[in-house]
């Protein structure tokens, strides 16, 4: 689990944001004002530097101590990434966070899905090591009628396309859809659920367009003799068996 | 100006003149010998007369012709004291002080004006980063909570947006320039906006066709944000209704590459405006005939639209056609933009 710092005057939204880091699978620590306050900010780093961070976020807006030189100066003792936060969305605020060495920047008010694509990004990044493999391996055990067969195949991510014995080249939004169903294997994924991280990849979706995406898919995935992978759950969504 | 009129505004001269005149022809008509000094003194007279208020009737003239030369080469009208050169006579002395008198009293009233309105850009520039925190926190809240939120998300989402616009209203009018120019991805920042308006454009489940955009154009990143936002929220909010497929817009966003400019093009199939309105959607305050039927207008966005393009020295064109859509296009020029970062 990624421990992830929060470093952010205000109470509320500490509060809330460690919250919300929690329930999204982070181990979060919100750092409040009472523990720097008179402080220098190397102090402040010594004590960001204790906690052992897999990343930092930082306002820049913070009592007594401006965040661009916290940054700055937690910069050169730590690798950790930091992303800043502030309300001041200008090109001007960005450009000075990235030279004192932030690794992204997001504006205030944020939508927090956002925030979460931006730090899992920042630490795919940084920390390659666990990087996710390019390929995804299906096994599938299909009854019909009483009968059990088996079937497998291999998703290429990088490669765009599905091996089963044959290849098919899918489209950027039938991978896409594909890597989600292959993720949920066995769960029912809701229309919306798929819709929405399409979007969360840039994939901007309408309802009429993710069914054409799914039937090619299902045809795509029935040409190279893969048939009744996917099972449309009538007003749920759809499965990978 | 003309002589004849200026004879009559100093009549003194010709009532003096034809004084001296009856007073020395009388005076000769009782001498001998007094034909040729009469004809001497009327010619001499008449000649010293003529010749005088002529040579100062052409002086004059010339000494407003500068003057108002000066005055309509001149932009800012109110530093017309510089450009006064003549102050031969003591009238032109007077005349000039009085300008430099009346430049003064104007510049310092300018520089309060200025000021005055550096003062509220930059309480309102405050006041929009405080308002953002609080709004954040619902924002942060409402996602922790998301069985309680009964709609909340989407006004926060407006609340949100009228404050950015009051921020780009003071930003707009202010006299200074804050803004920073540098190499702006259209793709990515099409995409950052695309995704601020998501709520909405899934609510009436648009179709959202992006091309051609892997450009890079000179601007500031935030500054098209906005504009772009201004846009594609007319798009929602003038959207057709439902067809067949349930889809409730179609918005189609790409760029064009023309010798002199980079074209951002975004085209919608909404309700569109009419031919006797599309002149005047850049005007402050207008809504038309579709503000005031359905979809409440402030006439703002695309006011600010165009002011901003102004001042980053882009440009924006909107063309419509009543029940088929409407197209903003932004014109990013090449030459100016690379100029400036040289």
């Amino acid at each position: 689990m990624k421990k992830i710092g929060i470093l952010e005057d205000d109470e509320a939204m500490g509060k809330e944001l460690q919250y919300y880091l929690e329930s999204n699978g982070y181990e979060a620590r919100w750092i409040e004002p009472a523990e720097y306050a008179g402080k220098k900010p190397e102090e402040l780093v010594k004590l960001l530097l204790e906690e052992n961070l897999h990343l930092l976020l930082l306002d820049i807006g913070l009592p007594g101590v401006n965040g661009l030189h916290v940054c700055k100066e937690f910069r050169k003792e730590s690798e950790c990434p930091v992303i800043m936060i502030t309300s001041k969305n200008d090109d001007l605020t960005e450009l000075m966070a990235i030279n004192n060495g932030a690794d992204d920047f997001v504006a205030k008010p944020f939508n927090p899905q956002i925030l979460i694509a931006h730090m899992e990004s920042v630490l795919k990044r940084t920390y390659k090591a666990a990087a996710v493999s390019d390929e995804m391996h299906v096994v599938q055990e299909i009854e019909t009628g009483g009968e059990k067969r088996r079937q497998e195949f291999t998703l290429e991510l990088s490669k765009g396309r599905v091996v089963a014995g044959n290849s098919v080249e899918l489209s950027k939004n039938e991978l896409q859809i594909l890597k989600i169903l292959v993720k949920n294997q066995g769960n029912i994924v809701s229309r919306d659920d798929i819709m929405n991280e399409l979007w969360d990849n840039c994939m901007f979706v309408d309802d009429n367009t993710l069914t054409v995406n799914m039937t090619r898919l299902k045809g795509k995935l029935e040409d190279i003799g893969i048939t009744g992978a996917i099972v449309t759950k009538r007003g749920m969504g759809y499965q990978l068996q | 100006m003309t002589y004849g009129k200026y004879l009559r505004e100093h009549g003194i001269w010709t009532a003096l003149y034809l004084f001296l005149l009856v007073t020395i022809e009388l005076f000769l008509l009782t001498m001998a010998g007094r034909g040729f000094l009469m004809g001497y003194v009327f010619l001499a007279l008449t000649g010293c007369f003529f010749g005088g208020t002529f040579y100062e009737y052409h002086r004059m003239k010339q000494y407003f012709e500068e003057l108002e030369g000066a005055m309509a080469i001149l932009k800012e009208k109110y530093l017309f004291y510089e450009m006064i050169e003549r102050q031969d006579t003591q009238e032109e002395k007077a005349v000039k002080e009085l300008f430099y008198q009346a430049e003064h009293g104007t510049l310092a009233e300018i520089e309060s004006l200025k000021k005055n309105s550096e003062d509220y850009r930059d309480f309102v520039e405050t006041w929009v980063h405080e308002i953002k925190i609080p709004i954040a926190v619902i924002k942060m809240i409402l996602a922790n909570h998301k069985e309680a939120d009964f709609g909340l998300s989407g006004e926060v989402d407006r609340m949100e947006r009228y404050v950015e616009q009051a921020l780009f209203y003071a930003r707009s009018s202010a006299v200074s320039k804050d803004y920073l120019v540098g190499p702006v991805n259209l793709q990515k920042i099409v995409q950052q906006t695309i995704l601020s308006y998501r709520r909405q454009l899934r609510e009436i489940n648009a179709r959202i066709d992006l091309h051609d955009l892997e450009q890079e154009v000179y601007s500031d990143g935030k500054w098209v944000q906005f504009m772009l936002g201004q846009v594609i929220g007319n798009s929602i909010k003038y959207a057709p209704e439902k067809d067949a497929d349930g889809c409730g817009l179609i918005l189609e966003i790409y760029a064009t590459n023309t010798a002199n400019a980079i074209q951002l093009h975004v085209k919608d199939n909404g309700v569109g405006i009419r031919a006797s309105e599309v002149d005047r959607v850049f005007d402050k305050g207008f809504t038309g005939h579709n503000g005031r039927s359905g979809a409440k207008s402030t006439g703002i966005g695309l006011y600010l639209c165009k002011k901003l393009c102004d001042k980053l020295e882009h440009g924006i064109t909107l063309t419509s056609k009543e029940g088929e859509g409407t197209e903003v296009t932004f014109v990013f020029p090449k030459s100016s933009m690379t100029k400036v970062v040289e």
